[in-house]
Order: structure tokens, then C-alpha cells, then sequence
């Protein structure tokens, strides 16, 4: 009953998202029609070139013979120039070029509120005209929806400078929650006898990926499979956070700010993962590896289950994709399952997240005209045309429309050409967590395999709040507060010594540390 | 005004002395605008250290902070910690490292000259040339649980060891990897200081009767000696700087409590924890300023010892 429940939820929430975001619709007042012709005031007739840096995109790949790019020149005449960044180094890149005034006039930026204070107090952004809610008025749908518009126009006495790109127009749950499952080898575990279904607990979970890398039923050779991967920060989620919702950070207990790491239950976290590590399940390897390559293990066919926060733009779209390239002759919706890790109580611990990731900022020193441009063609971009001309391109080019069905136009190779417009983040107001819930070309079966994992953890979860008046704190001591609780805990659960023992020692270390930083906190927030 | 008078003379003397060699001084003058430029010119920059600095008003712009800087500096663990490590690296790498190209390019220089010696030469200098981003990956993928050495482990019999993990062996790990990498190229200065012995001395030697490992002891060790007390002086200079680009492909969180170093420590909280110039400049600072104490004691050190013959300054 429960579950047809959530299948009838999830297929209303894919409706009404579905229902909100046609692509005829046009509320643009950007000068321009959603049909391409340029209004009468002519704003753009001066071509403007514009730099934009992103991750994804490729400055030997040219992006003028794209029908995408041909039909938003047509109408916002301008031309790119790219400044392309790597996923490893881009927050550090931004960090240099910001401070070292080499900015690119949009920049795709990692919003940190606090570096955003500093920024605006050092006058390293170009402010949003007054106006823009008028001006732009997808962009404002947009911010809206981020629900940080107003804190982020605190700091800036009343001016915004930075346009998060929002997660969710229509979230798939009553709040944002994070995305973070096990993706496991569901032909492995058919053949093994486990079916798991949207939500699995931490036990049955580690059972499962114990008799895979026993049995071995995907052949790689005796003690060669490794049964979970993942990122620490993930697998710490998984293990950790059933024992402490806030194992690793400052909130607010109802009385007080405290330090969640210095709780006791903390510590029965990291004695649980210590467990989970010491039975071998988890990957011995997972703290050594860089980036996202602890993926690759899974993809492989070396590891059972993956534990990563999975979208169902992720889930349909860029994982089973990765599969499907390495494991050719294998159906990638047939072998991978997703499922929520929840306590041993069958409750998952869940965390309120933002409802944006990443964001643009503009160079100070750009002019008024080019500012304007970009930020037109944004606003064009947040229109559901435009979401459907980014991400599925233009009919007749990239793809022809069959009766319902959208046949996308391959190249020589089989696959659909590499397009900058679409991969660059500038032209992402709207993340492609959104677009997938409308995305013509996914089945709504293929997509309601997440939306099931994200009700099935809303109907019995604890839940992290997010604490704005913590978040938007801006503070001296709170500014310069960094504690990495990640490694913290890897040193710990590696350590040859007394678990114990060494976790008083880090606590007494860092003590010094965040000592001022409760004080200032429950002093700025509290009066105490 | 006697004094006066000397200085005058010694001026006067300079300008003669500069004017009648204004062909030498002319070659130097590019290497002299050089350090000018981009050596002396940017010091300006570390008023950074006691300043609250703000980009769009630049370095002099910048409103003054006093010490706040340093008092923040001190109070953080992890600086204690990443001093200590930098030191015990440091020290560590001239205890077991400094000797190691010297006691090669002794051992090579007894080589017949052919194609033994060059092939060995090359062999060894070699590794130099690999960046450490390489490196690294090469030893990981060694010495991960899954990598070639554990699995040999295991099939003799052995239980898997969590070598990359292990905080006792990450540091001997290092200073073997750098031997590896780098003695080769290290011991080229030493081969050029033994190139420079006239053979007069090695036939004379001969004549007297001497062995090989006499010759050596007695001529070419005092021979080299001053370039090893230069070289000596300018690693104890350079203690601060315990070798960023090795440890910072190397480590791994489980091994940060004594991997992490001043340079990391920079690294990290300049561009991955937060954007505070003035904090990272006064720790850069500080490692600079030590960095120089010790150059300088150790060359006074040298100079005592050796009764005023060996030493830079």
C-alpha cells in the first residue's frame, strides 16, 4: 500500500513538474519573443563578445557550427570566449583569478557564503542592476526558488551579486533532502538472492556486499571484488550519520550552539564504521582515492555497491551511461539498482541541503551592456524553451520529434555530438537534476526508480535541518572556522591505536579552535 | 672627519674598481635587474603578513592589523603540527639523503670511462626527469591494498599490509623515494667538483703506492670537501622547505598527522579552506624568516669549524 503510495506520489510530482514547464510557455521580458525575433528597441544589435569559464568544455572543440549556438546568437548576437577549468582545481582556480583580479567577465563559482561577504566587501563582483527582478523575471522565478535570494541581498545592503542555479524548480520532496544511495549490482544480487527495494539498512546492506565479494558472481577471481566504494565524506554519511544527524558540524541543540563531533554518539558512529571497515566490506583502498575515481571501481565490475549521490540525472542519464560504455552487451538499467542506506531501525538520516549548487558571478569590471547580454540570455535559458533548446537542442538538427518520441541525431560514432552550449555551466540557471524530471527522452519508469528512493527516505527519516541564521552568519571567528572532520575521522578509523583514544586526542587538538567559534556563534545568535 | 675621509676614498675606490672592469659588471647587470625585479621588488608584498588585506585596495592600500595575523597563526594546531613535521623531514632528509649523491659520485668516479658508466649514469639520473604526480601514481599503485606488492604478499603467504595508511612507514617512504628520484641529478655537482682534481695528484698518488681507496680518502674526499659544505649550508637553508610537490601527491588523510608541512598547511588554507592572504603570507613569513636564521648560524657554524675556509658569506 506504502509503496503504491510513493509511485502514485512520485508519478503526481512528474506530472505537475511536467505540467509547470511546457515548452511553449513564454514568460520572457527580455526584448526578446520566444520565437527569436528581436524585439523593436533592437538591444542587441552590437555583437558583444563575452569570456565565461566552466568546467566540461573543451577550447579545441568550436562551438559556432552548433544549431543551439546559432539559434541563441540569432537572437542575443554575442560570441564566447572559453576559459576552461578542471573538476579537481576549479574552486582554487576561482579563488586565484577572483583575488588576482583575472576573472572572466561570468564565472562559474563554488557560492561559499562566506568568500561571498568578502567579495562583495572588497568590490570584486559587479552588483545585479536594481531592476532585475523586472528585467529578468525566469532568472528572479529562479532565485526564488533557491530560497537564499533575500540572505544574499543582506550582504550586499539590498544588491545581488551572484545567481546560484537553482536544483529543483519543483523539488521532489517536501524539502531539499541530499541524494546520497547505494548503487549496487542488482543482476549480482538477483543471482545471490537479494532484492532489495528503495530503502535497505545498514546491516542488510553490508550483508549483501559481503556475499558478493565472497561468492563472486561477477567473476573477477577469488578475493578480487570489493564490495563498497565510495567517496569517505559518502561512506561517512552512511555509517556516521544514523548514529549522530550531526556528526560533523556546529548547531544548534535547542539550547545552544554545539560542536556535533564532540558528542558521544559521534564517536558510536565512527566506532560503527570502524566495524563496517574491519569486516572488509568497505574498499581498503578508499582513502587514497583522487577525485571521483573510486566511481571507475564500481563501473568496472570490481565493486558491488557505490555508495554516491544520485539524481535521476545521474541515475538515467550520466551512471547508467559510464556503465554502459564499460560494460558493453549489458543493459545498464537491469544491473544497477539504487536504494537508501537506513539505520538498522529501517530510519534514514537524512540531510537538508541548499536547494542550488554552484552559481555565476560577474567581473566587476565588466560593462553594464555586457552584463545585460549574459544575463538576457539566461533568462532566455530558464524559459522552458530554452531549457528544451539547452539540453535537447533544435528540432531538425540535434533531434526529430516522432510522434512522442525524440529521436536525438548520432554522430558517425553512434553517440550524440559533444555540445559546448549545453555543457557549459553559465547556461545552467537550471541544473540538470530539474530537466531531468521533464526530460522527454527518460521513461517515467527509469525515472520514478529515484524519485521511489527519494520519497521511500522522506516517509521515515530524522533530518538535519539546515540552520540559515547559522549559515548566513557572517563573523570573524565563524569566517575563519575550518575543520576537516573527514580526515579527521579517516585518521582515526586507520589508526593502529585505541579508537578512543585517539579521537580524545583530536578533539583536544581542535578544541582550541572551536572554542571561540561557539562562543562568537551563541553570542551573535543567541545573546548568550 | 678622518672617518669621513675613508668613506670617501672607499667610494671613490669602488667606482674606479667598477669602471676599470665595466665589461664584467655589464654582463652582470641583466642577472642584477633580474633579482631586482622579481626577487627584492615583491617583498613589498609581505606587509601582507600584518595587514587585513583587501584585493580591490591593494598591498599599500590595505588597512594595518598589527600582529592579529600571527596571534592567529599560534593558536592553530595544525601550524604546530605542520612545524614539527617540516623539521623532522627536513633534518631527516640530510641525515639519511645529503650523503647519498656524495657517496655516488665517489663511487662513480672510480668507473672506468665507457659505456658502463654512461649507461649507469643515465639509468640513474633519469628518475629526475619523472614528475612526482607520476611518481606517486606509480607507488600507489604499487602499495595499495590491491597493488602489485601486496598481491606478491599474498601469495606467499603474507597478510596485506596497509602500507599507504601506515604513519611509520610514510616518512622512510619518502626520503627512499626521493633517493630514488633524485640522487642521480644530485650527485651531477659532486662528479663536476671531482672533474676539476688535477690527475697530477692521482699519478703522484699512484707513484707513492696509494689504492684506490686511499686516492680516494686522500684526495678526492678533501677535494670536494668546500662543495659539500656549500651544499650542506644551503640544505640547512632550506629546512622550511621539506619538499611540497612529493608530500602533496603522496599523502593521504589517514597520514596527514605527520605528513602535513608547512607548505601544505599553506597550500590548504589558501586555496581550499578559505581566502585569507594575510594568514597564508604570515606563515610563508615566518617559514622564510626561519629559513634564514638557519642559513645564517649554519654558515657561522661552518666558518668556525673549519677555521674560516669553508662557508658562503
Amino acid at each position: 500500500m506504502k509503496k503504491a503510495l510513493s509511485v502514485l506520489l512520485s508519478l503526481a510530482c512528474v506530472a505537475l513538474t511536467a505540467c509547470s514547464q511546457s515548452p511553449g510557455e513564454n514568460s520572457s521580458n527580455t526584448g526578446v519573443s520566444t520565437t527569436g525575433e528581436t524585439s523593436s528597441e533592437d538591444r542587441f544589435a552590437e555583437k558583444i563578445v563575452f569570456s565565461a569559464s566552466s568546467v566540461d568544455v573543451d577550447s579545441n572543440v568550436s562551438y559556432f557550427d552548433e544549431a543551439r549556438y546559432k539559434k541563441l546568437n540569432e537572437m542575443f548576437n554575442f560570441e564566447i570566449e572559453f576559459v576552461p577549468v578542471a573538476w579537481d582545481t576549479w574552486a582554487e582556480r576561482d579563488r586565484i583569478w577572483i583575488n588576482s583580479g583575472d576573472m572572466p567577465d561570468v564565472m562559474f563559482w563554488d557560492l561559499n557564503y562566506n568568500d561571498y561577504v568578502k567579495y562583495v566587501e572588497q568590490g570584486l563582483l559587479k552588483a545585479f542592476p536594481d531592476d532585475y527582478a523586472e528585467r529578468y523575471p525566469n532568472l528572479a522565478k529562479v532565485l526564488e526558488k533557491t530560497g537564499v535570494e533575500e540572505k544574499l541581498k543582506e550582504a550586499g545592503d539590498g544588491k545581488l551579486y551572484v545567481l546560484p542555479n537553482v536544483t529543483y524548480q519543483n523539488l521532489p520532496t517536501e524539502v531539499a533532502i541530499d541524494s546520497t544511495v547505494a548503487i549496487y549490482r542488482k543482476d549480482w544480487a538477483k543471482q545471490l538472492g537479494y532484492e532489495l527495494g528503495p530503502t535497505t539498512t545498514m546491516d542488510e546492506l553490508c550483508k549483501m556486499a559481503k556475499d558478493m565479494m565472497e561468492k563472486d558472481p561477477g567473476g573477477n577471481g577469488d578475493g578480487k571484488t570489493i564490495g563498497i566504494v565510495g567517496a569517505p565524506y559518502n561512506l561517512y554519511h552512511t555509517f556516521v550519520r544514523p548514529f549522530n544527524d550531526n556528526f560533523e558540524r556546529i548547531y544548534n541543540n535547542g539550547t545552544e550552539y554545539v560542536y556535533g563531533p564532540f558528542e558521544d554518539a559521534t564517536l558510536d558512529g565512527i566506532k560503527n564504521v570502524k566495524s563496517v571497515f574491519e569486516s572488509g566490506v568497505i574498499d581498503p583502498d578508499f582513502y587514497t582515492s583522487k577525485g571521483i575515481e573510486y566511481r571507475d571501481k564500481f563501473f568496472a565490475g570490481k565493486a558491488g555497491v557505490l555508495i554516491e549521490g544520485c539524481s535521476v540525472s545521474h541515475y538515467a542519464v550520466e551512471f547508467t551511461g559510464q556503465f554502459g560504455e564499460a560494460n558493453p552487451g549489458l543493459d545498464p538499467f537491469e544491473c544497477m539498482g539504487i536504494t537508501a542506506v537506513t539505520d538498522n531501525e529501517g530510519v534514514y538520516h537524512a540531510q537538508n541541503t541548499m536547494n542550488y549548487w554552484a552559481s555565476s558571478i560577474f567581473n566587476a569590471d565588466i560593462d553594464d551592456e555586457k552584463m545585460d547580454r549574459i544575463l538576457s540570455i539566461m533568462d532566455y535559458i530558464a524559459t522552458p524553451e530554452g531549457q528544451y533548446l539547452v539540453y535537447l537542442g533544435v528540432e531538425g538538427e540535434d533531434y526529430v520529434k516522432e510522434g512522442d518520441e525524440y529521436v536525438m541525431t548520432l554522430d558517425a560514432n553512434g553517440k550524440e555530438p559533444t555540445s559546448q552550449i549545453k555543457n557549459y555551466y553559465w547556461t545552467k540557471p537550471i541544473l540538470p537534476d530539474d530537466w531531468a524530471l521533464v526530460d522527454p527522452r527518460i521513461d517515467d519508469e527509469k525515472r520514478n526508480v529515484v524519485l521511489d528512493v527519494f520519497k521511500a527516505k522522506e516517509a521515515n527519516m530524522s533530518i538535519a535541518m539546515l540552520d540559515y541564521d547559522y549559515t548566513f552568519l557572517s563573523s570573524p571567528e565563524k569566517n575563519n572556522f575550518a575543520v576537516d572532520v573527514t580526515a579527521a575521522i579517516t585518521q582515526v578509523l586507520l589508526s593502529q591505536g585505541d579508537l578512543e583514544n585517539e579521537w580524545d586526542q583530536w578533539k583536544a587538538s581542535v578544541e582550541p579552535k572551536v572554542t571561540p567559534v561557539l562562543k562568537e556563534v551563541n553570542q551573535e545568535l543567541l545573546g548568550k | 672627519m678622518a672617518k669621513q675621509t675613508k668613506t670617501l676614498s672607499a667610494r671613490r675606490s669602488l667606482w674606479k674598481e667598477i669602471l676599470r672592469n665595466k665589461y664584467i659588471y655589464l654582463i652582470l647587470l641583466p642577472g642584477l635587474i633580474y633579482y631586482i625585479i622579481f626577487a627584492y621588488g615583491p617583498m613589498y608584498g609581505l606587509t601582507i603578513a600584518f595587514k587585513d588585506y583587501n584585493v580591490r585596495e591593494g598591498i599599500l592600500g590595505s588597512p594595518w592589523n598589527g600582529i592579529d595575523n600571527f596571534v592567529r597563526i599560534f593558536r592553530d594546531y595544525e601550524f604546530y603540527l605542520a612545524l614539527k613535521n617540516t623539521l623532522i623531514i627536513s633534518f631527516s632528509r640530510i641525515l639519511f639523503q645529503f650523503p647519498v649523491p656524495i657517496i655516488l659520485a665517489l663511487l662513480l668516479n672510480e668507473l672506468k670511462e665507457g659505456i658502463y658508466k654512461k649507461t649507469l649514469q643515465t639509468v640513474l639520473t633519469f628518475p629526475n626527469f619523472l614528475s612526482w604526480v607520476v611518481v606517486s601514481s606509480i607507488l600507489i599503485n604499487l602499495l595499495s591494498n590491491g597493488g602489485a606488492i601486496n598481491n606478491l604478499l599474498n601469495l606467499m603467504g603474507f597478510p596485506r599490509q596497509d602500507f599507504l595508511a601506515n604513519s611509520q612507514i610514510f616518512r622512510p617512504l619518502l626520503y627512499i623515494t626521493d633517493i630514488w628520484k633524485s640522487a642521480g641529478w644530485g650527485s651531477i655537482i659532486y662528479l663536476a667538483a671531482i672533474s676539476a682534481i688535477s690527475p697530477d695528484l692521482y699519478e703522484a698518488a699512484t707513484i707513492d703506492g696509494a689504492g684506490k681507496f686511499q686516492k680516494m680518502i686522500s684526495i678526492t674526499w678533501p677535494s670536494i670537501r668546500p662543495t659539500v659544505v656549500v651544499m650542506l649550508i644551503l640544505s640547512v637553508g632550506g629546512v622550511m622547505n621539506a619538499g611540497f610537490d612529493q608530500i602533496f601527491n603522496m599523502e593521504n588523510p589517514a597520514v596527514r598527522p605527520v605528513s602535513d608541512i608547512l607548505d601544505t598547511y599553506i597550500y590548504r588554507i589558501t586555496f581550499n579552506t578559505g581566502t585569507d592572504f594575510g594568514f597564508s603570507t604570515g606563515v610563508g613569513l615566518f617559514k622564510s624568516l626561519i629559513n634564514f636564521i638557519l642559513l645564517v648560524t649554519f654558515d657561522k657554524i661552518s666558518r668556525i669549524i673549519s677555521g674560516h675556509t669553508n662557508g658562503i658569506f
